[in-house]
């Protein structure tokens, strides 16, 4: 699967467009372009292009940005902690509140705070992200003038990864664009955990604990929250790599200084290599994330743990 | 005289995967299955859940096909047949599920749903010979003809019993396959089913492979009796030899367990439940809950072998 | 006094300006130690009665009586949290499909254990291994081979018959008076469905423990109980003693269903099968709900509801009865 992403990455920036003339300009002569293609290794077969770009791949070489003529490794080690973060703190942010709010519209179905509730959360899945950036801009930063509308404030290095979380204004920057990141994510988690906890409390071993006497407590969070999460984790775990994905509309709507916004730069350039790059990185994310969620999986539902048939023999 | 169905040592065994870290398992769902049908009688066949009479239902239909064995009809060798002649096959063999209700597309009116058959089959039937072959049969099971331009979920559990019952007549079929068709219903709707299939059968010479787990059902109606545990007939004998004097330790665990409305409780209920098919047990299979089983029970597969009347797979049976 | 006395207890979902009578004016008493039976086609009310004992029905179900008394208490009459006190512990339920009914993110011993920790004795509330203990000694009581390997099972690795064993351990486990089975054997084999319904026998036989026994199958119900309700379109037809109902029924409904039954047509062609369907819920007849489909139906039936007659131990409605036959089971089938 990785190998197929980086195969059509590698196609599809191929053929978009003639890096060169971005490089050069317009008026260089054809020896100048053709010099340059033959340096950039531009001029060799696709094939051969290709199997030199997975080979160095493999090894974290990307090669060298067309733009920035520096190394696309290092641009991308550079701004990873800076996605990863904001990444982080949306999905944490989602989770965190949208978990409770499902678990409070499932349990209240017919309060208005529920209604009103889900009424919002319509709201959070049809609106546009970067117009909630907008919005959120215009009115934390334009109007109220609390919190910076763009950049990622200071930041600490810890070693080669820079943090922005141990400093006043790096955390105070995080806020707005983790919270346009996660206003999708924190509905969808909601409305998830809303359907499958409405569906998990109809069913039959949650009427058998109300037979048994067992208190409201012990019914929705023991039984009903435990099976609820089974499938709440596979889908957030997916929706980790979507946040990522999604990264690049709010980086650019905040200027964030990610991988998102450099694949941005990086696609109005025709920066084949950068983009090449960071699509693979994106897969690559996603199959991480998968095998990840796979294991967890494995550790909450006991049904996948053992197999049935083998022990039920008598 | 050909008989209509006739199976020779049918199997059908499934791989399943278990989990990440094992080995794939063999289910023996059908394992070394003979049997004979003739024209305008009723096989019923017995057994617990998983013994595999679905899977053989798949088998007989053609909707599967067996892994080992033959299967003849009209006495004609599925296996070696060419297409035209399977597609002659198909339209002799129908087939009844035992949910009416998941077995009707509910998007489809009843007038399509039974031309449907007719339209894959007879290609060349106009649309409105469809519509009278589809009055015709529903008019066999007893339904009028307002029901052609109505949708499944119109009718009741028993009436869409009868549509697929409908459905299976439409290309005159000398079999009909009926898996479980009344177990999902209730005992007076399951009777008008029973007695709607006792009636095809006196009128057009229809033969049925009844498939059931109800022992009373199978006393109503069935001309021969095949008893089925694990993937195999353990004893198949005509009805009436097989319920005055049952053979196998199994059929006699099972009558004995049936419940009947005369006061009659079974002093010891039977031992242990069906073994796993994932691990099937050496020798018998019904060794570890049979109550006559000797060492011999343990190690060897008892061989369908003709007692009396009865064909019986037991080594204490005679 | 009766352990359980429900009278006339309603039950409709829908709208309130057009229910569903789910259940119709029901009245059951249970004595202490008694096995009652309650049999009737799907859709009849089985399960919704049992659930308005336990207190069970959710909106927009509404629950209408004018007495479910538990023991001498009016159950009605109890707060939510005192009602959950005796509901496990004096009335224990259990279900059709022992799989589903079982958490399957939880160990068999754990799902026993919190029952005791509920509802327990001191001791058993307090200690863990008090608790752990008392599981396998249900285990074994219930039958299940091997108890000690399965008290760290999960519910998946249970058979079908197996699972309807820890359910009913479950349900025990606090020693109730009353055990609620509603169809406990429906998705079992014949052969698994005589283990479990000879336990069940056993049980309510050792503990003294009343039993309602919930089915469609006549039979199994015959089998098992001493007493039947026979349940149409959410009202009781007719009540009566083992065999007595049976041999010689006096209401047509009951008739028509043992006719149906093959057991019942050995050597015949046809079955003796009743017309029609169950009235739907919004489609009543205002008489009679059987009038639409009985072969003794008269004009009066068709116009005025027959109400309950209470006999000896039996409870028939019906404006035409069948005249009871004098020999008990002179009819039976073989
Ligand atoms: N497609 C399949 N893949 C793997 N195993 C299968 C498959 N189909 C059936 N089996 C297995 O084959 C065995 C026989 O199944 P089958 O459905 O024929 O039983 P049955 O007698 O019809 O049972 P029931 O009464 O429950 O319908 C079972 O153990 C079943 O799990
Ligand atoms: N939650 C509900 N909402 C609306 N109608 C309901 C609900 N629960 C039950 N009913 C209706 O109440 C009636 C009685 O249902 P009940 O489940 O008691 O039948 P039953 O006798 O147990 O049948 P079965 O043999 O199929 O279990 C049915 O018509 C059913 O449709
Ligand atoms: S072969 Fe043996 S074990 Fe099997 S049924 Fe016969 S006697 Fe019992
Ligand atoms: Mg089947
Ligand atoms: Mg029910």
């Amino acid at each position: 699967m990785l190998i197929a992403v980086a195969f059509i990455a590698f196609a599809l920036f191929n053929f978009t467009g003639d890096p060169v003339v971005f490089m050069v300009g317009q008026d260089a002569t054809q020896a100048e372009k053709d010099q340059l293609r033959h340096d950039l290794g531009l001029d060799r077969p696709f094939v051969v292009q290709f199997a030199r770009f997975v080979g160095r791949a493999v090894q974290g070489d990307f090669g060298r940005s067309l733009r920035q003529g520096r190394s696309v490794a290092e641009l991308l080690k550079e701004r990873l902690p800076a996605t990863v973060e904001l990444a982080v703190v949306a999905a944490v942010l989602a989770l965190v509140v949208g978990i409770p709010l499902g678990i409070y519209t499932a349990l209240h179905r017919d309060s208005p705070l529920a209604h009103a509730v889900m009424a919002a959360s319509l709201v959070g899945v049809s609106l546009p992200t970067f117009l909630i950036g907008i919005v959120l801009i215009l009115v934390f930063a334009v109007r109220l003038k609390w919190l910076p509308s763009f950049g990622r404030g200071e930041t600490v290095a810890i070693g080669w990864w820079t943090t922005g979380l141990l400093t006043a204004s790096g955390r105070k920057a995080l806020i707005l664009p983790a919270i346009t990141l996660s206003l999708f994510q924190m509905t969808l988690v909601m409305r998830l955990v809303r359907a499958e906890m409405i569906d998990v409390l109809k069913s039959d071993f949650i009427r058998f604990a109300r037979a048994r006497g067992l208190t409201e407590r012990a019914i929705h969070f023991r039984h009903a929250l435990r099976n609820t999460l089974v499938p709440v984790i596979t889908i957030t775990g997916l929706q980790l790599g979507a946040i990522i994905a999604f990264a690049i509309i709010t980086e650019t709507v905040f200027q964030w200084p990610g991988m998102g916004l450099l694949f941005i730069q990086a696609v109005n350039f025709a920066d084949v290599p950068v983009m090449a790059a960071y699509l693979c990185l994106i897969a690559l994310v996603f199959v991480a994330i998968n095998l990840v969620v796979d294991l967890l999986y494995y550790a909450v539902d006991p049904r996948l743990r053992v197999d049935r048939t083998a022990t039920a023999s008598t | 005289m050909t008989l209509l169905v006739e199976a020779q040592d049918l199997a059908r065994h499934y791989t399943v995967r278990r989990g990440l870290w094992r080995s794939p398992g063999t289910v023996r769902a059908l394992d070394g299955v003979s049997l004979a049908i003739a024209g305008g009688t009723t096989l019923a066949v017995v057994g617990e859940s998983g013994s595999g009479k679905s899977t053989l239902a798949r088998a007989v239909t053609m909707i599967e096909a067996p892994t080992a064995g033959t299967l003849r009809i009209d006495g004609v060798d599925v296996g070696q047949a060419d297409r035209a002649a399977l597609a002659r096959l198909r339209t002799r063999v129908q087939m009844v599920f035992q949910n009416p209700y998941a077995s009707l597309n509910p998007r489809k009116s009843i007038a399509a749903l039974l031309g449907e058959p007719l339209a894959i089959q007879r290609a060349t039937l106009s649309a409105r010979a469809r519509r009278t072959a589809a009055r015709e049969a529903l008019a066999r099971v007893g339904l009028g003809s307002a029901a052609l331009d109505r949708y499944p979920h119109m009718f009741s559990g028993g009436q869409r019993q009868r549509i697929a019952i409908a459905r299976a007549l439409m290309l005159a079929p000398a079999l009909v396959v009926a898996d479980e068709p009344v177990a999902a219903l209730d005992v007076s709707i399951q009777a008008q089913v029973l007695n709607l299939l006792m009636d095809l059968k006196d009128s057009s010479g229809i033969a049925y492979l009844f498939i059931t787990h109800n022992l009373e059902v199978v006393r109503h109606i069935a001309d021969e009796v095949a008893v089925m545990y694990f993937g195999r007939i353990v004893e198949r004998a005509a009805k009436r030899t097989l319920f005055e004097a049952p053979r196998h330790p199994y059929t006699q665990v099972l009558l004995a367990a049936t419940p009947t409305l005369a006061p009659r409780r079974t002093p010891t209920p039977p031992r242990g439940e069906p073994p796993s098919p994932l691990a099937p047990p050496a020798g018998c299979a019904f060794h570890g809950r049979c109550p006559l089983a000797v060492d011999r029970c343990r190690v060897e597969v008892p061989a369908l072998r003709q007692v009396g009347e009865t064909w019986v797979a037991c080594h204490l049976a005679g | 006094m009766a352990l359980l006395d429900i009278e006339g207890l309603s039950v409709a979902f829908g709208r309130p300006d057009s229910p569903i009578r789910a259940v119709d004016g029901v009245d059951l008493a249970i004595e202490p130690g008694e096995t009652v039976g309650l049999v009737g086609e799907s859709g009849s009310g089985k399960s919704v009665t049992a659930l308005a004992v336990m207190g069970l029905v959710d909106p927009p179900g509404r629950v209408v009586a004018r007495r479910i008394a538990f023991a001498g208490r009016d159950l009605a009459a109890l707060t939510p949290a005192a009602r959950r006190a005796i509901v496990g512990k004096d009335i224990a339920m259990i279900f059709q499909d022992p799989l589903a009914a079982l958490d399957p993110c939880y160990t068999v011993a754990f799902q026993i254990g919190e029952a005791l920790r509920r509802h327990g004795t001191p001791d058993e509330r307090r200690s863990a291994r008090r608790r752990r203990a008392r599981a396998l000694e249900l285990l074994a009581q219930v039958e299940i081979p091997d108890a000690r390997a399965r008290l760290d099972a999960w519910p998946h690795q249970l058979s079908g018959g197996m699972a309807q064993r820890v359910m009913i351990a479950i349900a025990i486990a606090c020693k109730p008076r009353l055990l609620i089975a509603d169809e406990p054997t429906t998705a079992l084999d014949v052969t698994v469905q005589a283990q479990v319904l000879e336990l069940l026998a056993r049980l309510t036989r050792e503990h003294g423990m009343a039993l309602l026994l919930i089915s469609h199958d006549l039979a199994v119900v015959a089998q098992s109980v001493s007493r039947v309700a026979v349940l149409y379109a959410g009202q009781v037809m007719e009540e009566g003693r083992v065999p007595a109902i049976f041999a010689s029924p006096r209401h047509p409904y009951t008739r028509a269903l043992i006719d149906a039954l093959p057991e019942h047509n050995v050597g015949r062609a046809r079955l003796a099968a009743l017309p029609g369907v169950v009235p739907s819920a919004s489609a009543r007849p205002p008489g009679c709900l059987l009038a639409p489909r009985c072969p003794r139906v008269r004009e009066r039936c068709r116009i005025e509801l027959p109400r309950p007659a209470h006999g000896e131990g039996s409870v028939l409605r019906c404006f035409y009865p069948l005249v009871p036959r004098g020999a008990v089971a002179a009819d039976m089938g073989t």
